[in-house]
């Protein structure tokens, strides 16, 4: 068991989907844990709530992905879900102008509640209707850099730029949470108790890393 | 003379005999007729030498007998008055917010499950040989009282029963030998005892290495290390927990033998852990009883569907004597006709904008909210019992009340005036002319009740005095109309105090007095008060649940930390997981109908909103939540709905006790809905006999739909069973699939309600 957990140690990372309705977050995160696609696959599940497993260069990480309800009537609701998370990916339609007004709106509200603890991913959804872009790639692209955000381009209807958006992702929020740990072990000293210590090492990381969010 | 003595004594004994039965009842009446027989003995007596007492050795005998026979009764009516209250406290509860006595807590009912057991020490043969020899001499005293002094046969009975005794002492101290020589193979009892305590101290010495530092240890340290000493003594006498330590030991991550072993230590009702988690129990139910045994019926009242009196009133017709508040009423008529017209909601917006201006202006803050919620409360104008409980809570509150009215108004001034345009300046200050009115009436209304509580308590006192004599008559009604005093006084001290958080309590046992007190109350009867002490009240209960909240947090923190003291392995993360996900089923279970009623208490307004919400919606299908049109189902079998097997999976939630069980209740709800929606195409599937797709639940269709179950569930207590969830979950599911269900379902309820709110 100590043999294991030398060198690595296990990261647990909560995610946020925000995004209108019909823009395609449900797919594209189905499309990633699943790699399934809304018009074939034939069985139902729990599309709302996905768990994805990754090592990435040795570290364990388990990534939960929270989807959130696009429909405005719920906005005000938001902060419940993606509070404590640490990252978010912020989906919108090339073909629509709208939802990337939208994506601006969440972008401010995440950074108000959150500060600069998350990482922020903006991604344009639906190259595959290339022909129908109305948000131009140096709009999009302009503007996720001046918050601090990465974007990407994706379709979840041909699996494209998917595994580079979760991948980037998940490295971001683990260097982000590399530089807590010591920001925070260098400010406490060594004065954590023992049982704490284990938890480090072990699965109990998420508790760790909420407390440091706030 | 003799013979009278005779019948006495024959009475005593028939009194003893009725008292060894354990009829307690029987024995008490004939213990005081005995009693009344020794008196008028005692006065004949007297009597008949002309006034002049007589000392004889009978005189003095029967007033001995007389003073142990008082003596006894006296015992007696403890017990019965220690019962009575049990019983009290038991009718109490069920007779729900009317009453408002001076709740004594009743015991905790814990009921014991077949399992548990306690460890008691079995008594040694000297102990029970003294017991023998105790009622020996009982039975001895009671016939040697029957007898005369000179008869012989009092003698010869007297060495009969020392002989008996000693019989009893030598058979007892044999056995002792014997017993001590079989188990511990000493033939000496001293030595058996000498060598438990060297366990004693062997014990001790484990209990100091465990914690290293012997010197300057904190209290709680020390309080640790005496419960780990004792539950090392316990393994002593129960040698099968030892082996649960090896087993435990062996696989220390072994979630099972974790949980069995919890569960086995939690079984036995005498084990020091078991006490410990019963200790903070009870310490929890203490404070939480006092203040949701009164009002478990009002929290009832919301349910769906939601009786008449508590639906918002879209038409609030305020009974205000203050003309500026009629002038408001009609603005607020006007609001209302015009609510659904969207052409003039500009115009309503502005008029509703200077409305609250004038109210923020009127009282502060606080009672501008208040005011708002006047409508609310007025439907309760029928409801006698809830307004009399409110107002008695006025007269703790107003106090506090003045406070804040008076900072805010001062507060509010300053900072507003400035920033609005001439318009809205004249209507403040029209607004300033009317809340030094409004503040004048309240004041002096405050005034009125201050006064009316003090005549009320004097008429109350003088009442009492007047009936002296009756009350005499009755114990019972004396010490309850002693107790109303005592509650009358404690207002007045508040009223003075200024500061109250107390729980104002009265005894409303008297009608009469009760009745005049209510009669009093309501002359002083505003809506706006009744407003603001709703609110008030429902603050109160947020700091009180904020309150308890934390003691549970910390109970259940310190018998985390005992439990891996008391054994190492548990603590390691599996550890305390599973150790608090065994804990919490004997620890909230006993208390989470108290519980349950304090959130629901504190979320009032809300639940009220959201049961109305039920109410209205009840018939409403999926399509009308924005459900997406593929989800909506349609159920084709006859009486059941679209997505009921997770409607009701939802409806069981307030059937389990633990939090743990609530959440996988909650995951399944989720879990069942794609279920349905799976089935549902399924059988199309088949039917058709084409493949289609089958949809898949997203969050975007995963929330209207649970919107949807939740209102089918038809309980508000959703809202508070759900916070509940959220306090108390251990935060390592909060990330899951069990945090994002509890979320979803959280989400749903707080829409409907705040939908509702909105609206009015």
């Amino acid at each position: 068991m100590a043999g294991q957990s030398v060198g690595g140690r296990n990261y647990n990372f909560k995610c946020v989907l925000l995004g209108e309705g019909c823009v395609g977050k449900t797919s594209l995160v189905l499309r990633y844990v699943e790699n399934k696609f809304n018009d074939k696959h034939i069985t139902t599940l729990q599309a709302s709530f996905l768990n994805k497993k990754l090592n990435i260069g040795g570290k364990r990480v388990n990534i939960s992905i929270w989807d959130t309800a696009g429909q405005e009537r719920f906005h005000a609701l938001g902060p419940i879900y993606y509070r404590d998370s640490n990252g978010a990916i912020l989906v919108y339609d090339i073909t629509d102008e709208d939802s990337f007004q939208k994506v601006k709106n969440w972008v401010k509200e995440l950074r108000r509640m959150l500060g600069q603890d998350v990482c922020l991913c903006i991604v344009g959804n639906k190259v595959d209707l290339e022909k129908d872009r109305h948000v131009t790639v140096a709009e999009a692209e302009e503007y996720a850099a001046s918050v601090g955000a990465r974007h990407f381009h994706t379709s979840a209807k041909l699996n494209r730029g998917i595994e580079e958006l979760f991948l980037d992702l998940s490295k971001n929020m683990i260097t982000k949470a590399d530089d807590n740990t010591s920001k925070k072990s260098s400010s406490l000293g060594s004065g954590a108790g023992s049982r704490r210590s284990v938890i480090v090492v072990d699965d109990e990381q998420p508790t760790q890393k909420s407390g440091g969010c706030c | 003379m003799e013979q009278s003595f005779m019948k006495v004594m024959r009475g005593i004994g028939e009194a003893l005999k009725l008292d060894d039965e354990q009829n307690h009842q029987a024995a008490y009446i004939q213990y005081v007729e005995c009693i009344l027989s020794i008196a008028s003995n005692l006065l004949q007596n007297v009597r008949s030498n002309g006034d002049k007492v007589l000392v004889t050795a009978y005189v003095e005998k029967q007033i001995m007998l007389g003073k142990q026979c008082m003596d006894r009764i006296s015992t007696l009516f403890h017990e019965f008055n220690n019962e009575a209250e049990i019983k009290n406290g038991n009718e109490l509860e069920k007779s729900g917010g009317i009453s408002r006595f001076a709740a004594p807590v009743p015991p905790l009912h814990i009921q014991p499950s077949s399992s548990s057991f306690s460890l008691k020490r079995n008594l040694s043969p000297t102990e029970i040989a003294y017991r023998q020899n105790q009622s020996l001499m009982r039975a001895y005293k009671a016939r040697l009282a029957t007898m005369s002094k000179n008869n012989p046969m009092a003698a010869n009975l007297s060495l009969t029963v020392q002989r008996k005794l000693a019989e009893n002492l030598a058979i007892a101290n044999a056995q002792e030998r014997a017993v001590s020589f079989v188990y511990e193979n000493i033939s000496w009892y001293c030595k058996l005892s000498e060598k438990m305590k060297e366990t004693q101290r062997r014990l001790d010495e484990q209990a100091a290495r465990r914690f290293m530092s012997p010197i300057g240890m904190s209290e709680e340290e020390q309080e640790q290390r005496q419960i780990y000493k004792k539950i090392l003594e316990y393994e002593q006498q129960a040698k099968w927990l030892l082996e649960w330590r090896i087993k435990l030991s062996n696989s220390p991550k072994d979630q099972v033998v974790i949980s069995q072993l919890v569960t086995q230590i939690l079984r036995c009702e005498d084990h020091p852990l078991t006490k410990l988690l019963m200790k903070y129990q009870y310490k929890i139910y203490e404070k939480l009883y006092p203040l949701v045994s009164t009002k478990m019926a009002t929290v009832n009242e919301i349910c769906v569907p939601l009786p008449e009196s508590f639906h918002p009133k879209r038409r609030p017709v305020l009974e205000e004597s203050c003309d500026s508040k009629k002038k408001n009423n009609g603005n607020d008529k006007e609001d209302c006709d015009k609510d659904n017209d969207k052409e003039d909601s500009d115009k309503d917006n502005d008029k509703q904008d200077s409305d609250k201006l004038d109210q923020d202006k009127d009282n502060g803050k606080q009672s501008s909210v208040n005011d708002k919620q006047g409508s609310e409360c007025l439907r309760d104008k029928n409801d006698e019992s809830c307004i009399v409980s409110d107002i008695v809570n006025i007269t703790v509150n107003d106090s506090k009340n003045r406070e804040y009215s008076e900072q805010f108004v001062n507060i509010e001034c300053k900072n507003n005036v400035e920033n609005f345009t001439e318009q809205t300046i004249t209507d403040l200050k029209t607004a300033v002319d009317q809340n030094a009115k409004l503040t004048e009436q309240l004041s002096m209304d405050n005034k009125k009740i201050y006064t009316s509580v003090r005549s009320m308590s004097r008429e109350f006192e003088s009442y009492s005095e007047e009936n002296m004599d009756d009350l005499f008559d009755d114990d019972n009604n004396d010490v309850e109309s002693l107790a109303g005093n005592k509650e009358l006084d404690k207002i007045e001290f508040n009223l003075q105090r200024q500061d109250s958080e107390a729980y104002v309590v009265l005894s409303s046992n008297d009608v009469d007095s009760s009745s005049k007190f209510r009669d009093n109350l309501y002359k002083f009867r505003r809506p706006s008060e009744i407003a603001r002490v709703r609110t008030m009240s429902e603050e109160a209960y947020v700091r009180h649940l904020k309150g308890v909240s934390q003691d549970i947090h910390h109970a259940l923190e310190k018998l985390l930390v005992m439990f891996s003291i008391g054994y190492e392995e548990l603590g390691s993360a599996e550890g305390q997981d599973q150790c608090y996900a065994s804990i919490e089923e004997p620890f909230f279970k006993p208390i989470w109908k108290y519980l349950l009623n304090i959130f629901r208490l504190s979320n009032k307004t809300e639940e009220t909103a959201l049961a109305y919400c039920m109410t209205i919606k009840q018939g409403d299908l999926p399509e009308s939540y924005g459900v997406s049109r593929k989800l909506c189902l349609v159920s084709d079998v006859e009486g059941t709905l679209p997505f009921q097997s997770a409607i009701n999976e939802i409806r069981r939630l307030k059937d389990h006790y633990t939090m743990l069980s609530k959440l996988e209740c909650v995951v399944n709800v989720c879990r069942l809905i794609c279920e349905c929606v799976e089935n549902f195409y399924t059988t199309k599937q088949i039917q058709d006999g084409e493949i289609s797709s089958t949809p898949c639940v997203g969050a975007d269709d995963l929330l209207p739909i649970l919107t949807y179950v939740v209102v089918k569930s038809g309980l508000p207590q959703l809202l508070s069973e759900c916070q509940a969830m959220a306090e108390f979950i251990h935060e390592g599911y909060i990330m899951g699939e069990e945090g994002y269900c509890l979320t979803s379902v959280q989400t749903a309820i707080s829409f409907l309600s705040s939908q509702e709110i909105q609206n009015k």
